[in-house]
């Protein structure tokens, strides 16, 4: 266990803060949609349109402000179903051990080789482009981490006084499971989150590039690739949604460093 | 024991694959017989193809097919799906394959100085870098090199294997394949090696505290020949199982890559298959694919034997 480190936690904060304006104040910040804009095509960042428009006028701000909230929110919503399965499984796997414990480990080993970007792409072409199935599928091969880290916490966990004492008192497995043991593996699995957070946000932004995400939700992936014709003529189409991408997944990155170094589990 | 886990993993990735695939809406029959036909023509295609079958029946079939090396016609290409998927493979291999080796010998390079020199700039500037670079989506970080090293300084080719103005032979080819090889290699590596840099630098500087490292030096080895020695394959272990792991990471580069550069390989194919919704072409591919992770899912375990000579094949534990 690492010290904090107020350096990088603060560094990453600014980095994140336009990701988390976007998500705050998005409604405010670009009150049209993306995608029902049109104005004039192709004009250069101005007062007007603080990072111009693409070509067919569409106003980048508002694209890259909904694209960054897509981002983030996609991410928080595949972290979230990854880590009930990883931690609901890990506990379990932990508590019981035995044949169930090796079940889910050995389910663990042959989740984790799947190419989980694989799956996204084969569900978003044959189940729909969707952000609810992007999401759904991304949480449902995402687990496997968190269920490992939980899984070896456990175990070590499962021998303490505490818990010899609240089996000793009659408590049940579950009882255990959720007051005892939940509570005590909270922090390393917060710990890791912006981790999986940014695995979410890259695995979106790809799917997105290769065009097969929500046609109706706009992507930063989306604006990517929709600015690799105008290299030259719009640089700020290409610049701009990146560099903003980039800052985020490097802040989650960094906030995660600066709280505990955590570097080894990437 | 992992031997036998590999059948049973390329199943049940084949098994979800094909029920994911059919059960799906939108059919193939367009990619089939055009767009406009009549509709006797178009039951004709569908029986001719097998597709009016059961759908448990199709999975029989395939999978019968599939252990006798037999994948089926691609829909698309109007070939054996083999035949169209086996000149795609190497592209790949080329990529994926030498983008391990460099990102893990560099980063392994790249982590050692930053531990050896620590409390000078390298201490904190690699790991931020390497936290930068981490963060660069692929294929932003592809179209910045091309930018960069194509469109500014027009050094390299921006896109393809190779290029079609000449028929090139021998080592003029192979030069020339290699250099529309660098940036599509050069953003792959990019993209895996903070992750190793960042490992082997935590790893480390965790090893440098134990005892026998102290042990080690107070018996007067050098700090150099001390960390290379006794830190350094002590720090690689948990590495070697980290990166194991990771192997999906690439074919998601490799995908994104190969997009980005037009290079000919199986992500781009596989993307191309998607569209056309050409069913024995994806399963195909996902095969391949899943088969190249596995390969070298077996061969960080053996790696792993090697380093810790205390564990052999068959009691893999924790």
């Amino acid at each position: 266990m690492g010290s904090r480190n107020w350096v990088w936690h603060g560094v990453g904060m600014v980095l994140l803060l336009p990701a988390l304006i976007s998500v705050l104040l998005g409604w405010w910040l670009a009150p049209t949609s993306f995608f029902i804009e049109s104005q004039e095509a192709f004009q250069s960042p101005n007062l007007q349109f603080l990072m111009g428009t693409d070509d067919l006028g569409r106003d980048l701000f508002s694209g890259v402000v909904q694209g960054l909230r897509t981002s983030l929110l996609v991410s928080m919503g595949v972290t979230s179903i990854s880590y009930s399965i990883g931690i609901v499984l890990g506990i379990t796997s932990g508590l019981l051990g035995g044949n169930s414990d090796q079940l889910f480990l050995k389910l663990s080993e042959i989740v984790m080789v799947l190419p989980r970007f694989l799956i996204v792409i084969l569900s978003a072409a044959f189940l729909g482009q969707g952000i609810g199935i992007l999401v759904v599928t991304l949480g449902l091969f995402s687990w496997t981490s968190i269920y490992r880290i939980i899984r070896s916490e456990i175990l070590s966990l499962r021998t303490r006084e505490y818990i010899l004492a609240a089996r000793a008192l009659g408590s049940g497995v579950g009882r255990i499971g959720a007051r005892h043991l939940f509570p005590a593996i909270l922090p390393t699995a917060t710990a890791v989150m912006p981790l999986s957070m940014c695995h979410a946000i890259m695995a979106e932004a790809g799917v997105s590039f290769l065009g097969l995400g929500d046609p109706e939700t706009v992507s930063i992936g989306y604006l990517i690739s929709n600015s690799n014709q105008f290299l030259f003529s719009g640089w700020w189409l290409f610049t701009f949604p990146g560099l903003l991408l980039t800052m985020t997944v490097a802040g989650l990155t960094l906030v995660m460093f600066g709280e505990n170094d955590q570097s080894g589990s990437m | 024991m992992r031997l036998a886990q590999i059948p049973i993993t390329l199943g049940i990735i084949l098994g979800v694959s094909f029920f994911l695939i059919h059960a799906a809406p939108g059919d193939p029959v367009a990619a089939l017989a055009g767009d406009f036909v009549t509709r006797e023509y178009r039951d004709l295609i569908i029986h001719h193809y097998g597709l009016d079958q059961p759908l448990v029946y199709q999975a029989l079939k395939y999978f019968a097919n599939v252990t006798t090396g037999d994948f089926g016609a691609s829909y698309y290409f109007k070939a054996p799906v083999f035949t169209v998927i086996s000149s795609r493979i190497i592209p790949t291999l080329l990529l994926i394959l030498p983008a391990v080796v460099l990102s893990t010998g560099i980063g392994i390079g790249l982590g050692f100085f930053t531990v050896r020199y620590k409390g000078t700039l390298l201490r904190i500037g690699i790991p931020f870098t390497a936290t930068i670079i981490y963060a660069l989506p692929t294929f932003w970080l592809g179209y910045l090199l091309i930018l960069c090293f194509s469109i500014k300084l027009n050094l390299l080719p921006i896109q393809g294997m190779s290029n079609p103005r000449y028929t090139l032979v021998g080592w003029e080819y192979m030069l020339d394949v290699l250099k529309h090889l660098t940036l599509p290699l050069m953003t792959m590596v990019l993209t895996q090696l903070a992750q190793v840099i960042l490992l082997i630098r935590t790893r480390l500087s965790e090893e440098i505290q134990r005892p026998y490292f102290k042990t080690a030096l107070s018996k007067g080895l050098k700090q150099n020949t001390a960390i290379l020695r006794h830190a350094l394959p002590n720090a690689l272990m948990p590495v070697v199982t980290v990166l194991g792991t990771r192997f999906g990471f690439l074919i998601t580069g490799s995908i994104l890559t190969e997009t980005v550069f037009a290079w000919p390989g199986l992500g781009r194919l596989m993307i191309v298959a998607i569209e056309v919704r050409d069913y024995p072409l994806v399963l195909g591919i996902l095969f391949i694919l899943s088969i190249i992770i596995l390969l070298l899912n077996l061969l960080t375990d053996l790696v792993y034997t090697l380093l810790d000579p205390r564990i052999h094949f068959g009691q893999y534990g924790e």
